[in-house]
């Protein structure tokens, strides 16, 4: 069956921040991850744990919206957080330690129950937030905002935003990212030139018409025996936008123009944010790939 | 509520959707519990200045 993110001649024509941060990165693993759509387990356990949390936080205001005191809602969130969690068909949990210790990095954090300490401690946390969810201009609340819109003639962009608040009488896109690392100054630095965050930004000025200042972002760390948030704010000018789009337009007519030229790779950036997840591909013999991506790697959950 | 964290391991390993609202109610009250001792270690929460415990501390 066609991938239906593609032009009938192989280019690429519906894109995600994912797959524009990826072609960016590295044209050969470009091919590998978006084109062949493959990952690494342990990064589809990163991808699940982040979903988890961000389906968590939406039905939690859906049931304070719908007027549920905060632990009737925590309650209906941790139940629900809890029955996605456990395979039916096994009757076993998903996320367990067991086999997530066999993963590199820092899989062997996101656990069914760091999951569960951290939607509660997280909503703990933020149950008398001060920021306010937007209404757009056609009145509706600014919540689970999907969006599509054409970069130009050949290319769409699409995404999905968690809601667009007003925080200290600004507003911004809201988003909340969880990591294995210490949360400090330096790691809220990585988004200023962060590719979902100007493609957020982007999004909710041209698609929703709100006039917002950048993202603010609810990190989460996840250690072995605590959950820890902070919050930031990472902001886009109107010219840092139109500087993206002109770059952003450069980097796919590359990514498309490199399927000619085999998707080479960009060797500089083998060993970047802990090393990319095809190292074990791309340093073996070009006869022996195949079998390694066949083995290795599994088809994303999440294209 | 839950005194041990074998009865949460209890709780986690059953099949949720045999689960209680009680029993969600103690694996919430267990980790509420946990977050309340994490605060109080100083690990958690809004850093706060450790109480002065000596003459010296104090700069006396």
């Amino acid at each position: 069956m066609p991938d239906k993110r593609f032009h009938v001649d192989g280019r690429q024509w519906l894109w995600s921040a994912h797959s524009l941060d990826i072609a960016e990165t590295c044209h050969r693993r470009y091919y590998y991850e978006v084109v062949l759509n493959l990952s690494t387990r342990s990064e589809n356990t990163h991808a699940l744990f982040g979903i988890l949390i961000h389906e968590a936080v939406e039905e939690y205001e859906h049931m304070i919206n719908a007027g549920l005191s905060h632990g009737a809602a925590l309650l209906g969130v941790v139940t629900e957080a809890l029955k996605k969690t456990w395979d039916r068909e096994t009757g076993e949990p998903k996320l367990q330690y067991d086999q997530l210790k066999l993963l590199p990095g820092s899989a062997h954090l996101k656990t069914r129950e760091n999951l569960i300490r951290t939607i509660i401690w997280y909503l703990e946390d933020r149950k008398d937030d001060p920021c306010v969810t937007e209404t757009l201009a056609d009145g509706r609340a600014a919540v689970e905002l999907e969006f599509s819109f054409e970069l130009d003639k050949e290319v769409m962009l699409r995404g999905r935003m968690d809601k667009i608040v007003r925080y200290a009488g600004e507003p911004f896109v809201h988003d909340v990212k969880t990591t294995g690392a210490s949360i400090s100054g330096y790691y809220f630095k990585r988004f200023e030139l962060d590719m979902e965050m100007s493609l957020y930004s982007l999004a909710a000025r041209t698609v929703f018409k709100s006039p917002v200042n950048g993202v603010l972002i609810d990190a989460a760390q996840i250690a072995v025996g605590f959950s820890r948030f902070e919050r930031a704010a990472t902001y886009r000018t109107a010219e840092q936008l139109a500087e993206w789009i002109v770059d952003t337009k450069y980097h796919i007519h590359m990514a498309w123009e490199a399927k000619n030229k085999g998707y080479p790779m960009r060797l500089s950036a083998c060993q970047k944010y802990g090393g990319c997840p095809f190292l074990e591909v791309c340093r073996r013999d070009p006869r022996v790939r195949e079998y390694a991506l066949a083995t290795g790697y599994v088809e994303r959950d999440h294209a | 509520m839950p005194e041990s964290i074998d009865t949460i391991g209890e709780l986690f390993a059953r099949d949720p959707f045999e689960l209680l609202d009680k029993d969600v109610e103690s694996i919430i009250e267990y980790f509420q519990g946990v977050r309340a001792q994490f605060k109080l270690s100083g690990k958690g929460g809004p850093r706060v200045e450790k109480p002065k415990t000596s003459l010296d501390d104090l700069g006396l």
